[in-house]
């Protein structure tokens, strides 16, 4: 899952200045299930720009919106006929990861598309209010060979051949109650009684498939559309 | 996470499974007590795992309490060496148990009884009172159970005729101690027995007794009045800070003893005994953290099942048909199983004895996005996740949904504060029926001359609105019991007062604080109140186990967030018993002289 976090309002009042009218666009996919651009947090945020407008005395009408996926032009098309012309809203905040301001602002080419949320990382809920990162996209995956527990995410060095030096007590020298990835791996793999697969040498990791080798793009070419 | 199919909503869940058994979780005395109880009017499977208590029940409940009832149903029991698991809700759980022989077997019961009992740590365990001198084992110590059981025949004539017969052979003439554990009101029963034993010894057999203690837990039950009869019997009552210690001298007993009250240097008394009685002590058995893991039923700072929790009385937890009676929430509830048990015959027999909830929260599935938060954060464990066929024909990428158990609900709305997808709705407090009545709000007045008046009717609330406007949001279970109570007190408003109104203020009543979330605040705010006041129980005092706790949390975010848009003290929250009502009245008063003051 996406994890992001609502930026600060000082941010997203400061984006909005230009502007008097402007829809606020939630997701319900990823970031309503971490608690940043869902149902209530659109609202939420609604409630708070319109009461800072009537405290300062400042015109401001806010609009809320929700899309199942702001990822996916399908979803967003409805939105367009709800703010078809210029004059509707002059300004859209996207509450969805960079995903979906992007997919927002290509659907609404004639208007401003303002991200109302910092994406954070891929992630999960480690526990109740607390999300943890876990996979970095790197796109040639090795947790075959780590005991199912990713270096390049979860270390801060994304060493491939054990520890560094910074590793104490099984946890990452860099503090903020951060893991050593590589103490975790040595921990799993013996409780699985496979300490030898670490005896071979992992090589360079081949940074390409990474965002080193430029934006990414996947095709299946089955299903690649053919107009 | 477990997967459940979606069950029909039911009603009265516990009436419409009358076929289905109520199981009764323990092995020991107060499992057994709890089954006997019951079995008049429900059929019973014990199933027997856990501890077993050494204690005599007969010589701590009242002999009304201890009548057995005719056994009317059945009252089946199935020796268990685990609990692997508990599912299920109110009207049908399930408990998966395994037997000696190894295997699994699942039980079902319309309702579960907790009746474990707690583990008892005999102080002669611990290789103690042993004199340090000496290593053979000591005839002349015994635990107070033992006592009791040595002096029942004893007990049992003194109330017809004096018979001493066969106890002059080992009692009479006997220098007895009784040495009780550190600790206070918990161990009330210890208390109860060592002086019932002592007064019998004093009185039916002439022997001299003497009771070492730490804190004597006279306060509960009726010891009070047992322990002023055993000071004038002459039962010697020696209170230690420093445990005392046993030797052995010329093949007697001694116990040493300091006295707390005399200076260090004086030398501590040997008192020579022929007759030692420990009290056993009570632990928290694992399989209470078994139980308190598998059912989601908190436990207190002491590792016993809910006892710290106010509110769960007779018997009752935190989740619908599940009742937890006597050791397994302390040694001490010990003596007030008999209510407990009544209690739980009562909840059972009615279906539910818990008033109506004000506020059932339904989850709309559609806009659920099984995000898992209200899962995780029900204190009653009244939410599945269910399969939801609905979905699949709305283009949602998951199929299942979560689902509120309609009898398992108790109404706290804490789920509907927490959901990110405003999925899950409940009666909203904000808007109050047409006409003015206590369940939809009070409305008081405040006038220039300082006072505070109530509105009779909405229409003088709607025509007069004074430069101050301040809306109370109350939990039902403290302020809004205790603006309940001003309103009996306050007098009415009226034009002819000819006053100006200096302030006007709405108390909604809210199912729990745990319902308040910042959307309820900023609402109340962009309506035009000038500040919102939250009015939840004391820590540790909440129905719903922490609905206070996650409001404070939440609404100190809420702060945060009313101040980067530049709002400053527009929230305000104040913890309160029901029956302070002048102490809320005084705090009103404070935040309406400082708002007019701005």
């Amino acid at each position: 899952m996406i994890i992001a976090e609502r930026k600060s309002i000082t941010d997203i009042w400061q984006m909005i200045e230009p502007f008097k009218r402007i829809a606020l666009i939630g997701c319900r996919g990823c970031v309503t299930v971490c608690m940043a651009g869902g149902a209530k947090e659109v609202a939420v945020l609604a409630a708070a720009l319109r009461l800072a407008a009537h405290e300062r005395g400042r015109e401001l009408v806010v609009f809320e919106e929700m899309v199942e996926r702001q990822c996916e032009y399908e979803f967003i098309r409805p939105l367009q006929r709800s703010y078809p012309q210029e004059q509707a809203v002059e300004g859209l905040v996207s509450l969805a990861c960079g995903i979906g301001v992007q997919a927002l602002a290509e659907c609404f080419p004639h208007l401003p598309v303002l991200p109302g949320l910092n994406t954070s990382f891929l992630g999960m809920p480690e526990r109740s209010g607390v999300w943890v990162e876990r996979c970095h996209a790197c796109g040639q995956c090795i947790l075959d060979s780590t005991g199912a527990i990713c270096p390049i995410a979860r270390c801060a060095k994304n060493l491939l051949n054990g520890p560094c030096g910074g590793s104490q007590e099984g946890m990452c020298e860099i503090g903020n109650g951060v893991e050593c990835a590589w103490h975790l791996i040595y921990e799993r793999l013996a409780r699985l009684n496979r300490l030898d697969s670490l005896q071979s040498l992992a090589l360079p990791k081949n940074w390409a498939k990474d965002r080193d080798g430029g934006p990414r793009r996947l095709i299946r070419e089955d299903w690649e559309d053919e107009v | 996470m477990k997967q459940q199919v979606a069950v029909e909503p039911i009603s009265g869940a516990l009436n419409k499974h009358k076929v289905q058994p109520v199981l009764v979780l323990g092995a020991g005395i107060t499992a057994d007590y709890a089954a006997q109880r019951l079995s008049s009017a429900h059929k019973i499977v014990q199933i027997k795992w856990g501890p077993v208590a050494d204690l005599p029940l007969d010589w701590l409940l009242k002999q009304e309490a201890l009548e057995k009832g005719r056994i009317e149903s059945s009252w089946e029991k199935i020796k268990a060496v685990a609990l692997l698991d508990w599912s299920g809700q109110v009207g049908e759980y399930i408990l998966r148990i395994q037997l000696e022989n190894g295997e699994v077997r699942d039980l079902r019961g319309k309702a579960v009884v907790i009746a474990l009992d707690a583990l008892p740590v005999s102080t002669l365990a611990w290789g103690w009172p042993g004199p340090a001198n000496s290593s053979r084992p000591l005839e002349e110590t015994i635990t107070l159970s033992d006592l009791t059981t040595r002096l029942t025949p004893v007990l049992a004539s003194s109330s017809g005729r004096p018979e001493r017969d066969g106890l002059s052979v080992w009692a009479a003439g006997h220098n007895v101690g009784i040495l009780l554990g550190p600790g206070g009101l918990e161990a009330a029963p210890n208390t109860l027995l060592a002086i019932k034993c002592a007064l019998v010894l004093k009185q039916q057999v002439d022997c001299r007794v003497g009771i070492f203690y730490e804190e004597l837990a006279v306060g509960a039950g009726a010891i009070e009045a047992l322990y002023q009869e055993s000071r004038q019997a002459g039962v010697e009552f020696y209170r230690y800070t420093e445990f005392p210690q046993v030797i052995e001298q010329e093949a007697q007993l001694r116990i040493i003893y300091r006295d707390p009250s005399l200076p260090d240097h004086f030398p501590p008394w040997e008192i020579p005994v022929t007759l030692i009685a420990t009290a056993t002590e009570y632990y928290p058995s694992k399989e209470i953290e078994t139980v308190a893991t598998l059912a989601g039923l908190p436990t207190g700072p002491d590792g016993f099942l809910l006892s710290d929790t106010l509110h769960a009385w007779g018997g009752q937890t935190n989740r619908k048909g599940i009742y937890c009676v006597g050791m397994a929430r302390g040694l001490l509830r010990l003596m007030d199983l008999p209510e407990e048990v009544a209690g739980v015959a009562v909840d059972l027999g009615q279906g539910s004895s818990r008033e109506k909830t004000l506020l059932l929260a339904q989850v709309d599935p559609l806009l659920c996005e099984v995000c898992l938060t209200c899962f995780r954060v029900c204190p009653h464990r009244a939410i599945e996740i269910t399969d939801c066929t609905k979905r699949s024909s709305h283009g949602k990428l998951y199929k299942q949904a979560a689902w509120i158990h309609p009898e398992a609900c108790q109404g706290c709305g804490i789920c509907i504060a927490e959901c990110p997808a405003q999925a899950i709705n409940g009666a909203d407090p904000l808007q109050p029926e047409s006409k003015l009545d206590p369940d939809s709000g009070w409305h008081f007045f405040m006038l220039d001359n300082g006072e505070l008046y109530q509105a009779r009717t909405r229409e003088d609330f709607s025509g007069n609105q004074g430069p101050v406007r301040l809306v109370v949001l109350a939990c039902r279970q403290s302020g809004f019991l205790a603006v309940q109570t001003l309103t009996r007190l306050l007098p009415f408003y009226r034009p002819q007062l000819k006053l100006g109104i200096l302030a006007e203020i709405a108390v909604y009543p809210v199912a729990c604080a745990g319902w308040i979330d910042d959307l309820t605040v900023l609402r109340c705010l962009e309506d035009g109140a000038d500040k919102v006041l939250i009015c939840s129980c004391h820590s540790g005092a909440c129905q719903h186990q922490y609905g206070n706790h996650r409001a404070k949390k939440r609404l100190r975010l809420t702060e945060q967030y009313l101040q980067e848009i530049g709002l400053k003290d527009r929230l305000d929250f104040y913890t309160l018993a029901g029956q302070n009502y002048l102490q809320w009245l005084t705090w009103l008063k404070k935040i309406i002289n400082q708002l007019k003051s701005h």
